[in-house]
């Protein structure tokens, strides 16, 4: 086998409890991904695309961080309302909700990642990276796409935001006012 | 809708001492271990937001070696790698080399391959039965890092490497959206 994620999406009520979950198999890691890896194990610098549009030569140093802090939509699990497919050359989702308590808008919890789970009866681990989005915008929001965007780190030559993973939800999710949406990318190897 | 994500194929090539390929296979690699996912959760967390230190992948280190035991996720090694060197027993380590990605928008893949060479100057025959590789996550700041194991194949088929003969094991590292 070989390296997998999975997406599980929890809307919970203003009363705590879960009123929607669903499991989907993550489909689409993109390009940016895949080159920010090539560069850190070649030190060959090629170009990526960063989550505003533009080109930027990646640095040999640049990481892959995705634990944003809370009320940031920079990186980290973003939510949008776009219902393109996703491509391998996508550089953000097609259009993000942006953090914050206004229409449209969702309140973006902290990111959070957890170490290897391990079974060793299945030969298989994973990690996990959560983060829950708030709807105090005073209406219902649809969500429609999630996409896990990486921070380079802050460094002389590099401080970049960069989309890894894309998915467009098989069903768009209605969260209503005072509800909140979890989503967990699970990143599963089986050996 | 496709289901992928990051799938990686291993080919072994064993060329002789004129060059000409005398062995080849591409096989599915079945094996990422736990070492991966500890080395992207070390990337994915380690940093100081006002602006510090960030961690990074590098030093890939591609390895070779005899043991016959099936991988297991736990694995931190190879069961019995081969030296480097041109003792018995032994193969001379040639550099990890990259190739730039490609990406292709017709069937929304992209891939770049990672491979290395291991010469048998021994003077007798080597046995090459399992395969690995290795990562370094390294701070930016401080140059402190670690060393993790991140994959391990079990060749289905054992090579028997001549002397002067030369086993090239190239990964391709793949993904599709």
């Amino acid at each position: 086998m070989n390296v997998k994620a999975y997406l599980k999406i929890k809307v919970i009520d203003g009363n705590g409890r879960c009123t929607y979950y669903r499991r989907y198999r993550s489909r689409s890691f993109v390009a940016n991904f895949l080159r920010t890896i090539f560069t850190n194990l070649s030190g060959q610098e090629i170009n990526n695309v960063n989550t505003s549009g533009g080109s930027y030569t990646i640095y040999f140093r640049d990481a892959i961080i995705v634990n944003d802090g809370s009320n940031d939509d920079s990186f980290g699990i973003l939510i949008g309302t776009g219902t393109s497919a996703p491509s391998i050359i996508d550089s953000n989702l097609s259009q993000v909700i942006s953090n914050g308590a206004s229409v449209g808008q969702m309140q973006y919890g902290a990111v959070s990642v957890t170490g290897a789970v391990t079974n060793t009866s299945t030969n298989s681990g994973y990690i996990t990276v959560t983060r829950t989005f708030t709807n105090n915008s005073g209406s219902s929001i649809t969500v429609s796409e999630v996409g896990l965007v990486a921070w380079s780190g802050n460094d002389a030559q590099s401080n970049q935001y960069y989309l890894i993973i894309h998915d467009l939800l098989p069903s768009p999710i209605t969260v209503p006012n005072g509800s909140s949406l979890s989503i967990s990318y699970e990143i599963q190897v089986t050996t | 809708m496709k289901k992928a994500n990051i799938d990686v194929y291993l080919t072994v090539i064993v060329t002789d001492k004129n060059g000409k390929v005398v062995y080849r296979r591409r096989y599915k690699s079945r094996s990422f271990v736990v070492g991966f996912l500890n080395a992207l959760y070390a990337n994915f967390t380690n940093a100081v937001f006002a602006g510090g230190s960030h961690d990074y992948f590098n030093s890939p280190n591609i390895v070779v070696g005899s043991g016959t035991t099936k991988p297991s996720i736990s694995d931190g090694g190879l069961t019995s790698q081969i030296g480097n060197g041109t003792g018995a027993g032994q193969l001379q380590y040639g550099a990890d080399s990259l190739t730039t990605p490609i990406t292709n928008l017709n069937n929304n893949s992209a891939s770049f391959t990672w491979s290395k060479s291991f010469t048998n100057g021994s003077g007798g025959n080597v046995t090459v039965a399992e395969v690995g590789a290795y990562v370094n996550i390294t701070s930016a700041d401080s140059g402190s890092g670690a060393t993790y194991f991140i994959l391990h194949d079990l060749l289905p088929s054992q090579i028997t490497l001549g002397n002067t003969q030369v086993l090239t094991v190239v990964y391709t590292i793949t993904i599709t959206t």
